[in-house]
């Protein structure tokens, strides 16, 4: 669906021109009428938005990305959902995609390749401090400024898709070419992921071509995973030795061979850039005089622009990785203050306030952050020992939630910095107390208003019970205390109030009681919390018991191969050991797997021919066992079924049985072979892809009991094929016409091949063959279509 | 024979994106059974999986008797072409219609042979003596990784890329489909179902439920219950054959 030119979303954000579809979303231009600037639309596609779980993941997202704030990071304005069109709106950015840029102009030199680089890295360095991790990096997220800048774009965002619809990778779904192997295999995603990528994506600039290419999804993914690395000077020879072994670094299959982390890269990033301007400047081979910029910059650059970056761009990178490094050094610090200004006092285009009127949480309380920011610095410890805050807390919070309401009421918009970092830190908990306050608090104002009321009948021996629910239980004891009442505590519970907090009560507020009467309560205890323990190298279920007897949720289990940690073991936890956490939060073990390639995955060797099979069983890591022949309406000597079904783990150096075909017709292939399976006739009408016939139970005795019957001809014959006129000629007068004869679903050849005008049409063509083949039909090349024959029913 | 079909939308979708058909079976030569698990936004998956089976069926009628007996599979496989190019084109004329697809696994059943045309990872399974088996192969990433042996079949039931298909009809130009047959006895049980059942059953409650000897539809209802109880998190659809 694309949305209208015009189309307001979030009642501020114009839809002002398409300019891109990527594989979740469509990316419009767009104008914020509020603050009067271009900002860029993502819209998601319904596709993913239709999951019932998306709204959650998007918005954790979405929220996690806009915490990221770096001049290198495409920065995120606002996120939210108009009518069920979920968007992010973002930095707008003059220029193009780097994945065009490598189209039109790599392979680039070595200076612009590491200026790029490094500011990829600089930015990814930000991200992983964060705790942000990418794991979709690739040419198509990356933006090129036309002053040359850098924005990574889509932070997280491939996380949100992670849903059950169906959808199909074609070679059109770019991601698959930088996907690290352990992507490919489904296997734990961190830090290390987004090296890999980059590293791939550093292989493109310098050559022009992704390392790893392939007809569909899977053959690249299986490149990843076991292909090496094509030679870097094979494409480009002018590369230095540096570079090479950075990019090799970087995408090592194994995750303990790579850097250890991005700024490790970032540093050998940095010795490669003054090796390469001295190589330039000593007049080295490498392309001199070739300006970075003026490659990497998008047409739409001014010559200035250029000019600019091409004299002093190293020099620019060489700032960048400084003040990269400053920055670094001040996200501690930024952590601990919140409001101390951004480390390399660069600014993105404009600064905006969250404002109350943005639809960000049209649906959600929580969501409504009303409350001031000033006093963020405070919350933040509260963040940090989630759920550890105290009754002086919730002062402050009230106090600065009425604040905040007469802010938003003026609509007093401040291009504050500290104040947009701060906002963005925000999270829902600390909403949710803020919300449960404030109904504390005036549910503690209306129980004042009745504690009065119900002094004037004091002297009474009748009392009006008030209300003491939302009360701390203290307040509430000498509330009652005044009126006459007793107050019984006994009935404690854990609850998302503040602990001490009186929940409810057994009498009803406005019931009359004698004087001295026990009124009942429950009182909170607060969110049930526990420290999160160190479960690292404990068995996987010794660490669930720990954790759930604590009261945490059951973690979720995520695998990975390991050198140094047996199987079985928990590797890494996630949160960390100490983490305060309450029972609903999530929880994520890596357990290993033991050492790659010590188990294996038995492949599908049914449908290969057995002199393949003999080939290739030993680089699967297992062995040959029995071969044994049965007749067969399959090909001589292809396996029909082998003992152990693809897809199981074996240990290494397993031996598998294979049934082969003797290349006999079956004597009769209908009713007599009961419950076997090996008598399927399975055929795939243009990839040879014969079916599963994994379970050969009774194949041995069925082979012994098949009588050897010797039909097949090899004599030449022919058969005729009528070819019908493709549905249109497309104003040409003639066009070629091919067919080509494919055995056993590899062995191509051209049997027919002429060009015909279209009078010719429809007309007979008679091919000579032998045995069964398929034979396909292609008319300027398009595919028209494909039987499978037996010559031998031929003449 | 007894054939019956369901196909529910499950907890948690706004739509159901699957579409089934069942022909009748007293007999008559065509006798076929398809579902299909549609997908693209908006209503685009809806007219994905119910477009294909009827451009489907309505070219399997068109064709003599004759032709159709002689050459069953062939038909089948004409049949699937003529779905993914009229999709395909569909979905290159109509901006609402981009990037829409759908599985497809029609099973057809003529003098007790099983003939199968078969795209993405919907399933047929075949019940015999007391074991399921899966006929079709899924034309998913993972399943292929599964067969080239690179990851096991537990890994890959939780890889995050599980629900990638890598075929569909009318995601592209052409389509290769895979073709089954399969001789058919009395006693036999088929069921054709999407991923809606198979991702929130195992293979071990369907054989199970399947050999507890209740009626068709009575299995039927049962499987589909047992799905959405565990979550029922996309659109259920199945087809059971019954040549008890």
């Amino acid at each position: 669906m694309t949305l209208n030119v015009g189309t307001i979303l979030g009642g501020r954000y114009e839809i002002q021109e398409k300019i891109g579809t990527g594989g979740m979303a469509v990316v419009y231009r767009g104008h914020d009428n509020k603050l009067e600037r271009n900002v860029t639309i993502k819209v998601m596609k319904e596709e993913f938005t239709g999951d019932p779980n998306f709204k959650n993941r998007f918005n954790t997202e979405a929220r996690s990305a806009a915490r990221l704030s770096h001049p290198n990071i495409q920065s995120i304005y606002d996120v939210g959902e108009d009518n069920g069109i979920y968007y992010i709106v973002m930095e707008y950015i003059h220029g193009d995609s780097l994945k065009h840029v490598i189209q039109e102009k790599a392979p680039f030199d070595e200076i612009t390749t590491l200026s790029i680089t490094v500011q990829m890295a600089a930015a990814l360095s930000h991200a992983h401090k964060k705790g942000v991790i990418h794991r979709d990096i690739k040419p198509q997220n990356i933006l090129v400024s036309v002053d040359g800048t850098i924005k990574i774009t889509d932070f997280g965002i491939a996380r949100t898709a992670d849903v059950s619809t169906a959808t199909v990778t074609t070679n059109a779904v770019g991601s698959v070419y930088y996907f690290s192997p352990e992507q490919a295999r489904g296997g734990y995603v961190d830090e290390k992921s987004d090296i890999y990528s980059l590293g791939i994506t550093v292989f493109e600039m310098l050559t022009g071509h992704v390392p790893f290419d392939g007809n569909n999804s899977v053959a690249i993914a299986l490149k990843h995973l076991n292909s090496e690395l094509p030679d870097i000077r094979q494409f480009n020879p002018n590369v230095s030795d540096i570079i090479i072994s950075i990019v090799k670094k970087a995408t090592e299959k194994r995750k303990d061979d790579r850097y250890d982390s991005i700024d490790d890269m970032l540093s050998d990033l940095e010795k490669a850039i003054t090796f390469a301007k001295d190589k330039k400047t000593t007049g080295g081979k490498l392309n001199p005089g070739t300006a970075a910029a003026s490659v990497i910059a998008p047409k739409t650059a001014k010559a200035e622009d250029m000019s600019s970056a091409d004299g002093s761009g190293a020099t620019k990178i060489g700032l960048n990785s400084v003040s990269n490094a400053d920055e670094n050094k001040n996200d501690k610090i930024k952590v601990e203050i919140p409001g101390g200004k951004k480390a390399d006092g660069s600014k993105p285009s404009a600064f905006e306030k969250y404002n109350k009127s943005m639809k960000i949480s049209k649906d959600d309380d929580y969501e409504n952050d009303n409350y001031e920011d000033d006093d963020y610095k405070d919350m933040k410890v509260v963040k940090r020992g989630r759920n550890k805050y105290d009754t002086v807390k919730k002062q402050d919070y009230m106090k600065n939630n009425k604040r905040k309401s007469n802010n938003y009421d003026n609509n007093n918009y401040e291009d504050d910095e500290d104040e947009f970092y701060r906002r963005k830190e925000k999270k829902t908990i600390i909403a949710a107390i803020v919300t449960a306050l404030i109904i504390i608090g005036i549910i503690s104002f209306f129980g004042a208003k009745l504690f009065t009321g119900g002094a004037l009948f004091s002297g009474n021996s009748q009392v009006t019970v008030p209300n003491f629910t939302g009360m701390t239980i203290d307040d509430a004891k000498s509330k009652a205390d005044k009126l006459g009442l007793k107050i019984n505590d006994n009935d404690d519970e854990y609850s998302d109030y503040d602990e001490g907090t009186v929940l409810s009560q057994e009498t009803d507020e406005g019931e009359k009681v004698a004087k001295g009467t026990e009124i009942n309560v429950a009182v909170s205890k607060g969110k049930k919390t526990f420290s999160m323990p160190d479960v690292v190298n404990e068995s996987k279920d010794d660490a669930i018991n720990k954790i759930t007897s604590l009261g945490g949720s059951k973690p979720e289990i995520q695998y990975d191969y390991s050198d140094t940690i047996d199987e079985g073991i928990v590797m890494e936890q996630n949160p960390a050991a100490q983490t305060e956490l309450d029972s609903s939060e999530r929880i994520i073990l890596v357990v290993s797997k033991g050492q790659e390639n010590s188990k294996i995955v038995v492949p599908e060797f049914v449908g290969k021919d057995i002199s393949t099979v003999k080939s290739e069983i030993d680089d699967a890591g297992l062995s040959l066992g029995n071969i044994s022949k049965k007749d067969s309406d399959a090909v001589k000597d292809k396996v029909i079924s082998q003992s152990v079904a693809s897809g199981t783990e074996v240990e290494k150096g397993t031996s598998v049985d294979f049934v082969i075909s003797s290349g006999t017709q079956p004597e009769d292939n209908t009713q007599d072979n009961t419950n076997d399976n090996t008598d399927n006739n399975t055929n795939d009408n243009t990839e040879n892809n014969n079916k599963d016939n994994t379970k050969n139970d009774n194949t041995k005795t069925d082979n012994d009991s098949n009588t050897q019957t010797t039909t097949s001809d090899n004599a030449e014959k022919s058969l005729a094929f009528t070819i019908e006129a493709p549905s249109s000629f497309d104003d040409k007068n003639s066009v070629s016409v091919k067919m080509l004869e494919i055995v056993n679903g590899n062995t191509v050849s051209v049997v027919y091949n002429q060009t015909k005008t279209s009078a010719d049409f429809p007309f007979d063509v008679s091919i000579k063959g032998t045995g069964k083949v398929e034979m396909q039909l292609y008319i300027d090349n398009v595919y028209q279509w494909s039987k499978k024959v037996d010559f031998s029913e031929g003449n | 024979m007894i054939a019956v079909g369901k196909s529910v939308i499950g907890l948690q979708r706004k739509n159901n994106e699957d579409s089934i058909f069942v022909s009748d079976n007293d007999g008559t030569l065509k006798t076929f059974f398809i579902v299909a698990d549609g997908m693209g936004g908006h209503k685009a998956g809806e007219v994905a999986s119910s477009m294909a089976i009827d451009i489907f069926k309505e070219y399997i009628y068109s064709k003599a008797d004759d032709y159709y007996r002689e050459n069953t599979l062939d038909t089948l496989v004409e049949g699937l072409t003529k779905a993914n190019s009229e999709l395909y084109e569909l979905s290159q004329k109509k901006d609402e219609y981009d990037g829409m697809g759908t599985t497809f696994t029609c099973a057809a059943i003529r003098d007790m042979t099983l003939y199968i045309v078969h795209v993405g990872d919907s399933r047929c399974y075949l019940f015999r003596n007391s074991v399921l088996k899966q006929l079709t192969r899924d034309h998913s990433f993972v399943m292929e990784m599964v067969k080239q042996g690179k990851l096991s079949l537990s890994e890959a039931q939780r890889h995050p890329k599980r629900n990638v298909i890598t075929r569909a009809v009318g995601t592209e130009k052409r389509v290769k489909a895979d073709t089954v047959i399969e001789s058919l006895y009395q006693g036999d049980i088929l069921i054709l179902c999407t991923d809606g059942l198979t991702t929130m059953i195992d293979d071990k409650t369907i054989q199970d439920e399947l050999s507890s000897g209740k009626n068709a539809k009575e299995m039927l209802g049962i499987l589909i219950d047992k799905a959405n109880e565990n979550g029922g998190s996309d659109n259920i659809s199945a087809v059971i054959i019954d040549l008890r």
